[in-house]
């Protein structure tokens, strides 16, 4: 068996080593740990040992030259048949063949690899190549700045992505930077009309969900909007939050309700004055009477009104107030219908003030013009109660009174209601002052 | 709560549920911790548990990783950050290697915790930041913390994890007050957005973070802009998700941190966002970093080595006014 | 020692020889790389201090093949991980230098001079902690001990009064420097006499260092506290596979290998042991036998994939941890 003395590894970082002297000669037998030469490698001299024992048989690097490691430099021939070194012997031979083959096996690999695939992903490869074919001559060629424009980053990749027209973006932009925002909205100009402009930032939609290759009008976006069912996002004016913040907080008022009907013949007969009106003048005189109606809690006091102060609703399809009528019990019939028509008017032009929406006692909002037959209404604020007016029928005005419990007990309300019922019935009270 | 009652608190409970945790380092024990977080404990979980150790780094890690592979629980405190330099061969070379050497066959559940930073004048040698070499060491987890509530669940979960962690505190926050909610569910080793915003995104951590969040106000005002504000929190690994998608939505990164600028923490936030936002940026990446000099005495020079509320208001309105805000 | 002892560190001393010839020779076949550090000359101390200490943990260097396999891990996987292949004990991540074994309660492999001083007081700590007095040997160089953490260790595992015994193997030379030109003195049990019990013993001979730390375990598990025991050696080879050892001149390494622990106890083997010439032959044959395995499964055992590059960096995910 021949065994293969090789320039060795002597250090970590050793690539090469230099042959300083062969210690034996061709012929010459050597024992395991025999010294056989001394190399020379990037740290130091090293003797080289043998591992085998055997005869020389070649020596095949001359002294003084530098070899790759592990490039054969002695053979050696293995005399004696002993099983452990055969198995020495027949290990360096399994072992080269190992070596060998492991390369060849990865070479296979790399070759096979592709093939093994092309069958399966025959289709998909050529989609690929195409598709990569397709890219290339689509990337736009680089983007050329004038001097007198910078562009970020991020601009520069929506300007190549739309492919966008720079001389115009440049000229417009002269001197400036363009960031990414601008070239947005230099899209949105250019892609969109103004009116559908305007649909697209109420609707917060991104650009990208449509071809920019033409102009879009509003038609295109709402059928957008429709298709995808976006929501339009308003937000809350002070009012609104206000309005929301006042029913959420009356809705855990502990309340009750009193179903009626008053007779409404005086009403009818003197109608040169709302209903409304004629009804702040005649719940103003009784809640003159009761205390508890004109009271409310503040920091665990009772707070009682000298006054009869009543809210009214004032509203249209989007607005709702209740400015309040102060101390209506001294207040004409004209005088409250002078107020009433006020309060109309400033709900188109200028908002109430919050002096005129705060003191309120009791409420009144009437819906029997609109032909509700009846319903129930939510407390206004701190207040003690509220009345919900419905239509006329048979002569009968249906009211709901929604009372605050924590105020005004059941049966005092049902005096108060006794009481309501007979002066809606004395003439006395409908006549013009 | 404050801080440093944080921390105390979270030592505390875990070490009644768990006897194998045990705190070591200079003066934990009878004097209470140099900053009062293991004040108490000696007391209730005797001497055996709350170690007073020599003045001997090296070994306050190296018995730490000894006791970890022995089955402990480990919690060493580094008085200073400066003093965990005498430390670093056995937390680069031990503490952060075994479990990756070992093919994972050894796991060291322990935490190394420090204050780092400028206090008040404590000079060169007590003042400095070394979360940047540490948090560039694979196998360390490097948490860093700010606020009260995650003081509190973040060291928690630093002692339960069966991994390495260096914990970093910072002088001048042991006591900034707070409240914990006990019941979060967060989880403190990714990156919290402490503002939402929609037009710059500031990176921070640590003390510094606060500082951002005093100066934001004066920044918004100015800028016309609102700004998102995160805390990275984990410095190793790093929460990039968290910080990607925020900047894709506001295109601008601005980096706040305290220690020295060049081949400071925040480096490796913006060549990453060089590296993988670029066509996502509007602008250029603002970095406000403290100088390159070392830590002076005196306060006016020790102010204007480091970042402050000022120059973080002033820095960022400049830039963002070349940058198109 | 009885004589089942006698054979099995004979057996391991003979096998640890001739595993480190054949990692040299795969060495300079670049089977084998980086650093490698051979324990040739030093078998009597790796495998007699393994075998008497047999309980307790295990801390040492970066010279320990030899230990690594006389405490119990199989040569072929330490050969496989020298190798640097899959199924090696670190998984071929460690290599020669980071054998890491908790099974057998050996912690490394560890390749930073002095640097496993500290961990081994550490985990002496949570043994007694534990109630567990089996103790910790911690095996470092002569270099070793002229370095802080030698002194910061002494001083910690005497002051709580560790289980810990500290083996020094002193060979005389930190790489190519003589002790006696880096320290005062060369017994460096000296530097431990103010600390606790110290002890001196020929590491040379298998018996002698197997009785003293026989003895050394059993005072630690009586809960005497911290011993230092120093082994007089010599290293036959270079310090790693890159020194070409010129600073020993041919006298001083005759000298030397005149000390070979082999012959030494080969003739105990015969005289005391009472065991004949055919029965040692029987052990050599069987150990040459497990050396041959070794390298050939070394030889064919798979690399690691490419994706144990990122195991392990981190021992939990994240998200599984609750707090």
């Amino acid at each position: 068996m021949v065994y293969n003395v090789v320039m060795p590894q002597l250090s970590d970082s050793m690539e090469e080593g230099k042959l300083i002297e062969w210690k034996k000669k061709v012929g010459e037998s050597v024992k395991v740990g025999d010294v056989i030469a001394e190399v020379e490698s990037d740290k130091a001299i090293m003797e080289v040992q043998t591992f085998h024992a055997g005869v020389i048989k070649e020596l095949l690097v001359k002294e003084g030259s530098t070899v790759p490691v592990k490039t054969v430099i002695a053979k050696i021939e293995s005399q004696d048949v002993v099983k452990g070194s055969q198995k020495s012997e027949q290990k360096p031979k399994e072992h080269s063949q190992e070596k060998k083959s492991v390369p060849e096996e990865k070479k296979e690999k790399t070759l096979k690899e592709p093939t093994k695939e092309a069958p399966h992903k025959e289709q998909p490869a050529e989609h690929k190549e195409s598709a990569v074919a397709k890219e290339l001559n689509v990337v736009p060629k680089s983007l050329e700045v004038p001097k007198e424009s910078r562009i970020s980053p991020k601009a520069k990749e929506l300007v190549q992505e739309y492919k966008l027209d720079t001389k115009v973006l440049f000229k417009k932009y002269e001197n400036e930077t363009i960031h990414s925002q601008d070239v947005i909205e230099f899209i949105k100009e250019r892609y969109f009309t103004p009116k559908a402009l305007k649909v697209l930032n109420e609707y917060n939609i991104d650009i990208k969900e449509f071809q920019l290759d033409h102009k879009i009008d509003t038609e295109e976006i709402n059928l957008f909007i429709h298709s995808h069912n976006l929501s339009k996002e308003v937000s809350l004016s002070s009012m609104q939050k206000a309005i929301i913040a006042n029913v959420t907080a009356s809705a855990q008022k502990p309340v009750y309700h009193i179903y009626e009907s008053v007779d409404s013949r005086l009403l009818e007969k003197n109608k040169k004055h709302s209903i409304t009106a004629w009804l702040v003048k005649i719940f103003a005189k009784v809640i003159m009477k009761y205390e508890s109606f004109r009271s409310k809690v503040s920091d665990s006091k009772l707070l009682i009104s000298p006054n009869a102060n009543i809210s009214v609703a004032v509203a249209d399809e989007k607005n709702l107030y209740m400015p309040v009528i102060k101390g209506a019990q001294s207040l004409s019939i004209q005088e409250i219908s002078q107020k009433l028509e006020e309060f109309k008017s400033k709900l188109h032009t200028t908002s109430f003030s919050s002096e005129e929406m705060s003191g309120g006692n009791f409420g009144i909002s009437n819906l029997g013009m609109l032909g509700l037959e009846r319903f129930d209404a939510m407390i206004n604020r701190d207040e003690s109660g509220i009345v919900a007016v419905g239509a006329i029928t048979d002569s009968k005005l249906n009211i709901t009174l929604t009372i605050d419990h924590s105020l005004i007990n059941g049966y005092e309300a049902a005096l108060f209601v006794k009481d309501l019922k007979k002066e809606m019935q004395n003439p006395q009270n409908f006549e013009e002052a | 709560m404050l801080y440093r009652e944080a921390l105390n608190r979270a030592l505390d409970e875990l070490m009644e549920k768990d006897e194998n945790i045990v705190i070591l380092g200079e003066d934990v024990g009878l004097y209470g911790g140099s900053y009062r977080v293991s004040e108490g404990l000696v007391e209730k979980y005797g001497e055996k548990r709350v170690i007073d150790t020599p003045i001997a780094e090296l070994s306050i890690v190296g018995n730490a990783v000894g006791m970890a592979i022995g089955g402990l629980r480990p919690v060493a405190e580094i008085m200073t950050a400066n003093f965990s330099l005498l430390a670093f061969d056995q937390i680069i070379n031990h503490m952060s290697k075994f479990h990756y050497m070992s093919n994972g066959k050894i796991k060291l559940p322990m935490v190394v915790r420090f204050p780092q930073g400028v206090s008040r004048q404590l000079a060169a040698q007590h003042s400095e930041s070394y979360e940047q070499m540490l948090s560039a060491v694979p196998g360390l987890r490097v948490i860093s913390t700010s606020d009260v509530n995650h003081a509190y669940h973040a060291l928690k979960k630093a002692i339960l994890l069966d991994d390495p962690v260096v914990f970093i505190e910072h002088e001048l926050l042991y006591n900034k007050k707070g409240e914990v909610n006990f019941n979060d569910t967060m989880d403190p080793f990714k990156a919290r957005i402490v503002k939402e915003g929609k037009d710059i995104t500031i990176v921070s951590y640590l003390k510094i973070l606060d500082d951002v969040l005093k100066s934001v106000d004066a920044i918004e005002k100015e800028l016309n802009c609102n700004c998102e504000v995160i805390d990275l929190c984990s410095l190793n690994p790093i929460d990039y998700d968290t910080l990607a998608k925020s900047i894709e939505k506001t295109s601008r990164l601005v980096m706040v941190e305290e220690d020295h600028k060049t081949g400071g923490f925040g480096s490796q936030i913006v060549s990453w966002v060089a590296e993988e936002l670029f066509y996502s940026l509007d602008a250029p990446p603002l970095r406000i970093a403290g100088e390159d000099v070392p830590i002076p005495y005196n306060r006016k020079l020790e102010l204007a080595s480091i970042p402050t509320v000022d120059s973080i208001t002033q820095k960022v309105i400049e830039w963002g006014h070349k940058n198109g805000l | 020692m009885e004589k089942l002892i006698a054979q099995d560190i004979y057996y391991l001393m003979y096998l640890g020889r001739a595993f480190e010839y054949k990692a040299k020779e795969h060495y300079m076949t670049g089977d084998i790389s980086g650093f490698l550090h051979l324990d040739i000359g030093q078998e009597a101390l790796s495998v007699a201090s393994m075998k008497a200490f047999e309980k307790g943990d295990v801390f040492t260097t970066y010279r320990e093949h030899i230990m690594a396999i006389a405490r119990g891990m199989e040569p072929k996987y330490v050969m496989a991980e020298l190798f640097g292949k899959a199924s090696g004990v670190s998984g071929g991540k460690g290599g020669s230098m980071h054998l890491f074994d908790p099974s057998h309660f050996f912690y490394g492999g560890d390749a930073i001079v002095g640097g496993q001083i500290p961990n081994a007081v550490g985990c002496a700590y949570a043994r007694k902690y534990q109630g567990n007095l089996e103790g910790v040997m911690v095996v470092f160089g002569d270099g070793a001990t002229n370095g802080g953490a030698f002194f910061e260790s002494l001083n910690i595992a005497a002051t709580h009064k560790l289980p810990i015994l500290f083996l020094c193997e002193n060979n005389e030379y930190a790489i190519g420097t003589n002790i006696k030109r880096a320290a005062p003195f060369r017994e460096q049990y000296k530097k431990a006499e103010p600390y606790m019990l110290t002890k001196a013993v020929d590491g040379m001979k298998a018996d002698e260092v197997y009785n003293a730390i026989k003895e050394a375990q059993s005072l630690l598990e009586k809960g005497h506290g911290p011993i230092f025991i120093e082994a007089y050696t010599c290293r036959f080879e270079g310090h790693s596979m890159s020194d070409a050892n010129l600073y020993r001149s041919s006298q001083e390494m005759k000298h030397c290998k005149a000390k070979d622990p082999l012959p030494y106890f080969k003739n105990k083997m015969l005289t005391e042991f009472n065991f004949t010439q055919e029965e040692i032959e029987a052990v050599e044959k069987k150990a040459d036998e497990s050396v041959q395995e070794a390298v050939e499964f070394a030889t064919n055992a798979k690399e690691p994939s490419l994706d144990a590059l990122y195991e392990h960096v981190f021992y939990e995910e994240l998200n599984n941890v609750v707090s």
